[in-house]
């Protein structure tokens, strides 16, 4: 894109933005809705400088992010190692497929309550049932990856008599990882929504439980406020995965 | 690929994994046994009892069940389908209009980055403790996936395609018809596909978080009362209508689909 393209295309953006909070102003001001649930554009970002420094919702966001982090690598590198072992073994594969198509289907905030009983309100439980919510998702994508691998590419490591070991990690994985990553995306998005979940249920710590304790407070500025950052934040990261991920499939489909 | 029947009987071929985890299951409850964990067969033998009855007449299912998942299913059904035709309504405007897209895009990359679940607070804030808090929460959870996946769809058509449609002067609505919506179902089946999974774990976060009737709820109240078989039986209530839900989808996405494998091949 050009250097002008750019430049309008930021200032459509700004421009869409500004309808849009123009009209969240409206709304309140022709009282559509009553001010006591949603506060104007103007009192969240009033609220914006308190929650920054607000050392519980930092210590909060702190707790969130390390629980979300723990989990999406524990997550991660299981699923795609359970992913390569179950591809490489043929009779392995339909019934792996079948128990991911299963447990996948079952929504991991239904076991909130059982984390509760069995882990208590710590980080043990929070990071165990986004474990679960993300766990499948990365799998099916590595299987799908592993699937995709050029036959061609398997036939001539073999024919190198390649070790097993040698053909994953030079041959399979290279061509699984676009798969991989996408699976990975996806799994951030999920480990965070049900991270959030359980704070909002009442784990001790983190983002969700500093925002429940403002929304018992009658401080509704806050709240959205803070949905503002975890909005930006969770944008942030988002479009560095998919840079990352981009770099990443270039170099596969080259290699 | 087959007819549905063959499908099935793979299927059941390859269930065998399953079973085996459950049995595994089954094992480990009974060698180490406790409260909090029991047996998958005392599991099922308390599910029938809460859950289903002998009178054929009601599909063999208890009052219970009717009610609590009826509440549940309804709730969902009206804000997913809600989100649907709100989503690729927007989807498609946004699709078709570059200045459009550029305008609203960041607003929708942001909420589709908002971990949805955050939302319930405000949810509650704003309608209290009734239904149309579910229903809005799964409705603001989903619609975001499926505005960008049918926008990107849209836009990802082919511009050979629009222009010799064009040159048949086909009318709008036969355009969008016969063009527009074919070349990006995929994506907006893909993007319906990612927003079910997240419209039914909303559907149990709000209800766990605050109601008084529900699939969500009734898990909390067993756990709340220190019945553990009960709210296991919940649980595997919950999982088979994700289940059943997930399944149905997949049918669908076939039969809208069946074109596309065929075209897939003879690009290859």
């Amino acid at each position: 894109m050009t250097r002008d393209g750019k430049l309008g295309g930021a200032m459509l953006a700004l421009l869409g933005t500004a309808s849009l909070l123009t009209a969240w102003q409206l709304i309140i001001s022709f009282g559509l809705v009553p001010e006591a649930s949603i506060p104007t554009p103007w009192s969240v970002a009033q609220a914006l400088p308190a929650l920054l420094t607000d050392r519980d919702f930092l210590n909060g966001a702190l707790d969130t992010v390390t629980s979300w982090a723990v989990t999406v690598a524990i997550g991660s590198s299981a699923a795609v190692v359970i992913g390569l072992v179950t591809s490489s073994v043929p009779f392995l594969r339909r019934p792996t497929a079948v128990v991911v198509d299963t447990f996948r289907s079952v929504p991991a905030t239904a076991l909130i309550p059982i984390g509760v009983v069995f882990f208590g309100l710590g980080s043990q439980m929070k990071i165990s049932i986004a474990l679960y919510a993300i766990f499948w998702p990365i799998l099916i994508n590595t299987v799908y990856g592993v699937a995709s691998t050029e036959p061609m590419r398997l036939d001539a490591a073999r024919s190198m008599r390649w070790p097993w070991w040698r053909r994953q990690v030079f041959v399979i994985l290279p061509s699984a990882i676009p798969s991989i990553l996408t699976g990975i995306r996806i799994a951030t998005g999920v480990s965070l929504i049900v991270i959030i979940s359980t704070e909002l249920l009442g784990a001790r710590n983190g983002v969700g439980t500093v925002l429940v304790q403002y929304t018992q407070a009658l401080r509704p500025d806050v709240v959205y406020a803070g949905v503002l950052l975890l909005g930006m934040a969770g944008a942030l990261l988002f479009g560095l995965l998919v840079q990352g991920e981009r770099r990443l499939v270039r170099w596969a489909s080259v290699g | 690929m087959g007819g549905v029947g063959r499908a099935a009987a793979r299927v059941a071929g390859a269930g065998w994994l399953v079973a085996l985890l459950l049995a595994a299951w089954e094992v480990y409850a009974r060698i180490w046994p406790s409260v909090f964990f029991p047996p998958l067969s005392e599991v099922l033998g308390n599910f029938s009892r809460m859950w289903l009855s002998a009178d054929a007449s009601s599909l063999f299912t208890s009052d219970l069940l009717r009610e609590q998942a009826g509440t549940s299913l309804g709730r969902f059904a009206m804000g997913w389908l809600l989100a649907v035709v709100v989503g690729v309504t927007l989807g498609m405007l946004l699709g078709r209009s570059p200045v459009a897209s550029r305008m609203y895009n960041p607003t929708v990359r942001f909420f589709t980055a908002v971990p949805n679940t955050m939302l319930l607070p405000i949810a509650v804030q704003i309608f209290g403790i009734t239904s149309r808090m579910n229903v809005f929460l799964i409705f603001l959870g989903t619609v975001w996936v499926i505005i960008i996946n049918t926008a990107d769809g849209v836009a990802g058509v082919d511009e050979m395609w629009l222009r010799s449609a064009r040159s048949l002067r086909l009318s709008r609505w036969t355009l969008y018809r016969s063009v527009v919506i074919p070349a990006a179902m995929p994506r907006i089946m893909t993007g319906l596909r990612v927003s079910l999974g997240i419209g039914l774990i909303l559907m149990i976060i709000s209800e766990l978080y605050a109601t008084t009737v529900g699939l969500g709820f009734q898990i909390v109240v067993a756990e709340k009362s220190f019945l553990y078989v009960d709210m296991w039986s919940a649980f595997v209530l919950v999982g088979l209508i994700g289940i059943v839900l997930n399944s149905i989808f997949t049918l669908v996405e076939r039969r809208v689909l069946r074109w596309q494998r065929r075209s897939s091949l003879s690009d290859l």
